[in-house]
């Protein structure tokens, strides 16, 4: 397994797992504008501090490979990857600003949807299902990646 | 029937010296994964990756590579 693969496997990992923890506490805790916030911030940090840690970790047991940098294989990949997570982050933007106004209706006719979190600002619904648009996004471009590497192109 | 392309690496190789995957992707400048798939016919190389293969082995393009 190249070190591309593995840091696919890396990125992978981490993204599921913050998945895992960010729709448990949606689930579980009674979310409020400052809740929600907190969960966003942790969220972010945790991606962001992980993918370096395990990107650096893997850089320095496959250095020469990391060295190399990606080859023309690498790149069919992730172009094809890039597309496919595009397409499933346009449709979670899409999701959002028609949440503007689905908001506004349900307030208004005193009912709730299943995208929307009650007692939370339509601003901070809207980033909730940004958030959730982006890590579905970025499962999906690593998910492309791994089949591409283990079936062949 | 659907023609694919196969190829002759794996001979070439050991016609060559016994030339391991990973120098002939040094020479090439792919990744040793690269050479694996392409061997596996998992990988169709582009035009220029082909050439670079050819050339290592100082045979023609269609020596490496078949369409059948």
């Amino acid at each position: 397994m190249g070190y591309q693969e593995k840091a696919s496997w890396g990125t992978l990992l981490i993204t599921l797992i913050v998945l895992v923890n960010y729709v448990g506490e949606l689930i579980t805790v009674n979310i409020t504008d400052i809740s929600i916030l907190r969960l966003l911030s942790i969220s972010f940090i945790w991606i962001i501090a992980a993918s370096i840690i395990v990107h650096v970790i893997l850089a320095i047991l496959n250095a020469k490979e990391a060295e190399k940098g990606t080859d023309e294989r690498d790149n069919i990949f992730e172009l094809t990857a890039t597309r496919n997570s595009g397409w499933t982050l346009y449709v979670f933007v899409f999701f959002t600003f028609s949440q503007l106004f689905l908001v506004q209706h349900f307030i208004t006719n005193g009912e709730i949807s299943f995208l929307i979190i009650p007692n939370v600002s339509t601003a901070y619904n809207m980033a909730n299902v940004l958030m959730l648009g982006l890590l579905i996004s970025s499962i999906i471009h690593e998910v492309t990646k791994l089949y591409y590497y283990r079936r062949g192109y | 029937m659907t023609k694919k392309i196969t190829n002759n690496i794996r001979k070439l190789r050991f016609n060559y010296n016994e030339m391991t995957q990973k120098d002939l992707a040094d020479l090439v400048g792919v990744s040793r994964q690269t050479i694996v798939a392409i061997e596996k016919d998992k990988y169709s190389p582009s035009l220029e990756v082909a050439f670079k293969i050819a050339d290592v082995f100082k045979v023609t393009i269609a020596d490496v590579f078949i369409y059948q």
